[in-house]
């Protein structure tokens, strides 16, 4: 492995910065923000900016600052401290579980005073990079399926503790992303057969050790219309914000489901259905479409990279990034079970806003040293 | 690994990912385009509530759009203890925040045990009725600071119906009553006879509101002016009405008489422009009157009428023929032995007279013998043209029939028992209305008391002009029946007290012997006027009849002075020229002492007032604060002049005058409506005359001032605003004197 060397004025990067992927980025953003903005405004359009959105705002800022110092920081360099991060992301996990602040029923986050801080959102980008550093070595001879026990381990830990806070959810989201690396890293496709088997055979006799609330969450996805008022109640108003946004929506900052608080989460998990309702079918679509783009700028980008972590890497971040996108967006239409996970770039949350963007900045440094 | 492989690789990832993508696509497509009516209807429903506008009784309005009934909103608060159970079901305890009790019992003003009870027995409460203001913010705030389930604590608006004018018109107006809905009914008057107008209809609408259900928009006005009831608008006229009632009062109280009718009609219409009884009550409080104060005996107690039956013999007689204008007739010895019984005059004419000065000396021995003349049956269908013997359907509830034999059942006395007024009773409507058909050409018009039914915009729901009945005579008799009762009045037994100044005017007086007497054996009268106004060319009908008068007995001694009164204030309320100007001012001069301005209209020349010339109302120096002079503007009415004393002829002295120092303080009410004013009055504890329309423009006292013992406080109100701003700064203008 090539020793990773530094450079204070990256005058070599600036050729190779990536800024498409930049623009969708910031193009994202400026649509998250409108929209937090329009539903959270006190109704009859938008007032002024404040609450939520100026907050988000904010994060939005900070977000952006450090993605582009990860911009001109050479990732590579993570590769020496991956195994103290893994440590470190773990060790906070752990510490979650005894010393977290209870929201929602779930113990993941941690109050330092006036900030909190969800360990979950950096151990995604932990794993990524470990498991992206363990696959680059072992690279030409990732192919078996004795290959994947000890990545599969480094995995499993930190994914199990998360599980334990619980939050079904984000643990859910490895699952995607360990099978996109490992598909990435090039493993036999018999082996991806067997998996996919094994998760089939996992999920079915997990069910059964599920807490009620996960099981009702299920059984409201396959019926919402069994209880309007109680558990399908969430989905049921996503769906009636989408909805009556009909082809073009109500306006911006005129949502009526949302101003009348009868959308739940609207400026988190269901931000999505207050596009749908500000903006119509019209603003749903445009905002997918931007979506899509970025993921597929993401992943055209790894195509074009030669180092083999840093595939690993963006792949990982897109499968995280998608994987999000796909469970919240299902989740509000009614695709999938309720599973509680923000939207990239809309959804209000700070941790994971700064983990986003994170995510983005690294891409962009695998990105920019590709001439390299 | 090669790198071609990865390349792939990634492209299979991108390719699974745009998959999952477009089914999102497709998703969103059918949500948002196929389905979203489904959507919007759902959405449409849970942000809109169905609630149920309580109407607001329509107000009762006189002639010239003064307010005499009208309804505001106030509060019934209920308190539903079901709502605060732990879970749910019928049985599960009650979650009651300590303290809820203590603060509820304080702010009900209730004792602890009685408020236990609503919690002991979940159920639906209701725990004040026509909450004041205060209570239902403090209750707001108790919902607030405990943060109690929503519907724990519900305000229900209701419709509370209030009299202005207290003691005006009050058996015409009638009252209310709240049903166990909660809903005004009429009980009495127009507000019974009209009810279905006046109430309103209960309508359900939609808000919208968030997901708590509480509401985020006022209902638009116009949705809930269309719950409202009609207004309607009488054909009384406040200020005839307000004189009227004021003279009988007087009059009845004078004689220590048992009671009183009196009622001014429109010949030409039939409308009653005035109908008092005396005793009378206020509607206002209804409740804690008797039954005697609220028998509205204009309309129910038939009597038999005397010689005013004369003036129906005598038409009947002329129009059929039987009697010329210009014939003697036999007055007898001043008695007549006829059929086996004497009749008898009070003052013997004897021989033969001029009918002209029979009938003014009311000469019953000419009249029973004259009325042999006239067929029984003709005689009979005439009386019944009149509208004798059954009820003339007027507008209002409870209207009498009166007593008019059929023919068979009359015997050889009959005709000349009725000829002078027994054998036969009639309601104080029916007499009025018969005398109006002979000042109406000989048309007889339908009764009413309500002109119009309006809507609270304005238009016109039901209109009632009137309505003529029956042709009761030709209108030479008619014009010959004018000249036999003005004679009444100049020299007959009316002479001397039923003339009014100015005008010529007729009548006729009647004089009834009870059949009983009182207990101290003294014989017991009933003393009438009937008359029309003025008699050249009959406007009004006024007929006044006194029950049981002590020390007068006689229709023309009791009841004339009565009609005289009413007639000088009709004259110049309805603006009736005099028939001789000079003698009508020089008489209102001398005896009154100024011209009073109600309805006068301002001249050219008369916008530099003096208050002597314009006549208006000279301030009393001890109410303080009134202004001296209303600036007066060509073409605009001058505000009518406000009597005091009818204050206190009107409303039973209260208060005695040591306690001077512990009266109320009047608050200001100038420039505030009536319902305001009222108000603010209730909450210093004063009932007060609320006399006009329109806006506060003068009060007595002034405000701040003590309201002494001996006189009622009084607020004038004016329609037009620019009087009412000019009458304020002429306030401003008295005090920095």
């Amino acid at each position: 492995m090539a020793k990773a060397r530094f450079r204070l004025v990256p005058y070599r990067l600036l050729p190779w910065i990536d800024w498409l992927l930049i623009a969708l980025t910031l193009l994202l953003l400026a649509a998250g923000l409108i929209t937090m903005w329009g539903a959270t405004s006190s109704g009859d359009g938008p007032g002024p900016l404040q609450g939520y959105a100026l907050r988000q705002l904010r994060w939005m800022g900070l977000g952006l600052t450090g993605m582009f110092v990860l911009l001109f920081f050479d990732y590579r360099w993570l590769r020496r401290v991956v195994w103290v991060l893994y440590g470190l992301a773990v060790a906070l996990l752990g510490a979650v579980l005894v010393a977290g602040e209870t929201v929602n029923n779930a113990r993941s986050w941690f109050n330092l005073g006036g900030f909190s801080l969800q360990p979950a959102e950096p151990a995604k980008i932990v794993v990524i990079l470990t498991l992206g550093h363990y696959l680059a070595r072992r690279g030409r001879v990732f192919r078996g399926l004795r290959h994947t026990f000890i990545p599969l381990a480094l995995a499993l830990v930190p994914m199990l503790l998360i599980l334990k806070q619980p939050d079904l959810g984000t643990a859910a989201v490895f699952v995607p992303v360990v099978a996109a690396m490992f598909w990435a890293a090039g493993i036999r496709k018999w082996v991806v057969g067997l998996f996919l088997l094994a998760g089939i055979a996992v999920a079915a006799a997990g069910y059964a050790h599920l807490k009620p609330y996960q099981k009702d969450r299920i059984l409201t996805f396959l019926n919402p219309e069994a209880d309007p008022r109680g558990k399908g109640y969430n989905v049921l108003q996503a769906q009636t914000a989408l909805g009556s946004g009909r082809l073009l929506g109500k306006g911006w900052g005129r949502g009526t489901q949302t101003h009348f608080r009868f959308l739940p989460e609207y400026h988190t998990d269901f931000i999505f259905p207050t596009v749908g309702e500000q903006f119509g079918l019209a603003g749903t679509v445009a905002v997918l479409l931007l979506l899509t783009l970025f993921i597929w700028r993401m992943l055209d980008l790894a195509r074009r990279v030669h180092d083999l972590f840093g595939v690993l890497i963006i792949t990982g971040f897109a499968a995280t990034l998608a994987t999000h996108m796909v469970l919240n967006i299902g989740m509000t239409i009614g695709l999938l079970p309720v599973t509680g996970l923000p939207l990239p770039f809309f959804s209000y949350g700070g941790s994971f806003m700064l983990a986003t963007l994170s995510m983005v900045g690294l891409t962009l440094s695998v990105a920019a040293r590709r001439g390299l | 690994m090669l790198r071609k492989t990865y390349r792939f690789r990634l492209l299979l990832l991108w390719c699974s990912t745009f998959f999952v993508f477009s089914a999102i696509l497709v998703r969103l497509y059918h949500v948002q385009v196929i389905d979203n009516e489904k959507y919007l209807v759902r959405a449409a429903e849970q942000q809109h509530k169905r609630v149920t506008l309580t109407p607001r009784r329509g107000d009762i309005l006189d002639r010239n759009g003064s307010i005499l009934a009208t309804s505001y909103f106030t509060d019934t608060i209920v308190l539903d203890t079901r709502k605060l159970r732990r879970g749910k079901g019928d049985e599960a305890p009650l979650d009651i925040p300590p303290g809820l009790i203590d603060d509820l019992a304080e702010v009900l003003g209730r004792p602890r045990s009685q408020i236990q009870q609503y919690f002991d027995k979940p159920y639906r409460y209701y725990v004040y009725r026509k909450a004041p203001e205060e209570v239902s913010q403090a209750m707001a705030m108790i919902d607030e600071r405990y943060d109690l389930p929503p519907n724990t604590i519900i305000f229900e608006k209701q419709s509370k119906r209030y009299y202005p004018k207290a003691h005006l018109a009050a058996h015409i107006l009638g009252f209310t009553k709240i049903d166990d809905a909660g809903d005004n009914i009429g009980l009495a008057g127009v507000e019974l006879q009209y009810d279905e107008y006046l109430k309103g209809s209960y309508q359900e609408t939609q808000i919208p509101v968030n997901s708590l259900r509480t509401g985020l928009a006022p209902i638009a006005d116009e949705v809930i002016e269309s719950t409202y009831g009609h207004n309607l608008i009488l054909t009384i006229d406040e200020q005839i009405q307000m004189f009227t009632q004021r003279a009988l009062r007087r009059r009845v109280g004078e004689l220590q008489a048992r009671s009183g009718v009196a009622i001014v009609m429109d010949v030409r219409t039939g409308g009653i422009l005035a109908l008092a009884n005396c005793p009378d009550f206020d509607p206002n409080h209804f409740s804690e009157t008797d039954d005697d104060q609220r028998l509205n005996r204009a309309l129910t107690d038939p009597f038999e009428v005397g010689s005013v039956m004369k003036i129906l013999t005598t038409t009947l007689l002329l129009d059929g023929g039987l009697l010329t204008p210009s014939e003697n007739v036999n007055t007898g010895s001043g008695a007549v032995f006829l059929h086996g019984r004497w009749i008898r005059d009070v003052h013997a004419i004897g021989g033969w007279v001029p009918l002209r000065h029979a009938f003014a000396e009311s000469s019953n021995v000419a009249m029973a013998l004259l009325s042999e003349r006239i067929e029984q049956v003709a005689y009979y269908q005439g009386l019944r043209r009149f509208g004798l013997g059954s009820s003339l359907g007027i507008d209002l509830p409870g209207e009498g029939s009166g007593i008019l034999r059929p023919v068979e059942q009359w015997t050889a006395m009959s005709r000349a028992s009725l000829a002078i007024g027994y054998e036969t009773s009639l309601t104080p409507l029916q007499a009025v209305s018969a005398l109006a058909a002979i000042g109406n050409n000989g048309w007889r018009m339908a009764p009413h008391v309500v002109q119009a039914v309006v809507s609270r915009d304005g238009r016109t729901i039901r209109e009632f002009p009137g309505e003529p009945v029956e042709r009761v005579a030709n209108p030479e008799t008619c014009a010959n029946m004018l000249e036999l009762m003005e004679a009444v009045v100049l020299e007959g037994t009316g002479k001397g007290r039923a003339e009014v100044p100015g005008f010529r005017v007729g009548g006729k007086t009647g004089t009834t012997v009870k059949h009983y007497r009182s207990d101290s054996g003294r014989k017991l009268y009933i003393a009438s006027f009937a008359g029309l106004f003025p008699i050249d060319e009959p406007r009004v009908a006024i007929f006044v009849t006194v029950d049981e008068p002590r020390g007068a007995k006689y229709g023309g001694e009791v009841s004339a002075p009565v009609f005289r009164e009413i007639a000088l204030k009709v004259a110049h309320i309805l603006g009736i020229p005099p028939s001789d100007p000079a003698e009508y001012e020089a008489y209102r001069r001398k005896e009154e002492g100024f011209v009073d301005p109600a309805l006068r209209v301002a001249e050219d020349g008369d916008s530099s007032p003096s208050a002597e010339d314009n006549g208006v109302l000279a301030v009393d120096a001890d109410s303080g604060g009134m202004p001296a002079a209303l600036p007066v503007e060509p073409g605009r009415p001058v505000l009518p002049a406000v009597d005091l004393a009818l204050a206190e002829s009107l409303l039973p002295a209260t208060g005695d005058e040591d306690a001077e120092a512990e009266r109320p303080r009047m608050p200001d009410c100038l420039g505030l409506t009536m319902v305001e004013a009222w108000e603010r009055l209730a909450e210093a504890g004063i009932e007060a005359r609320m006399i006009g329309s329109g806006l506060a423009v003068r009060q007595d006292p002034a405000p701040g001032r003590r309201l002494p013992a001996s006189r009622a406080a009084m607020v004038v109100f004016a329609q037009n605003t620019d009087v009412a701003q000019k009458a304020s700064a002429g306030e401003d203008a008295f005090q920095a004197q």
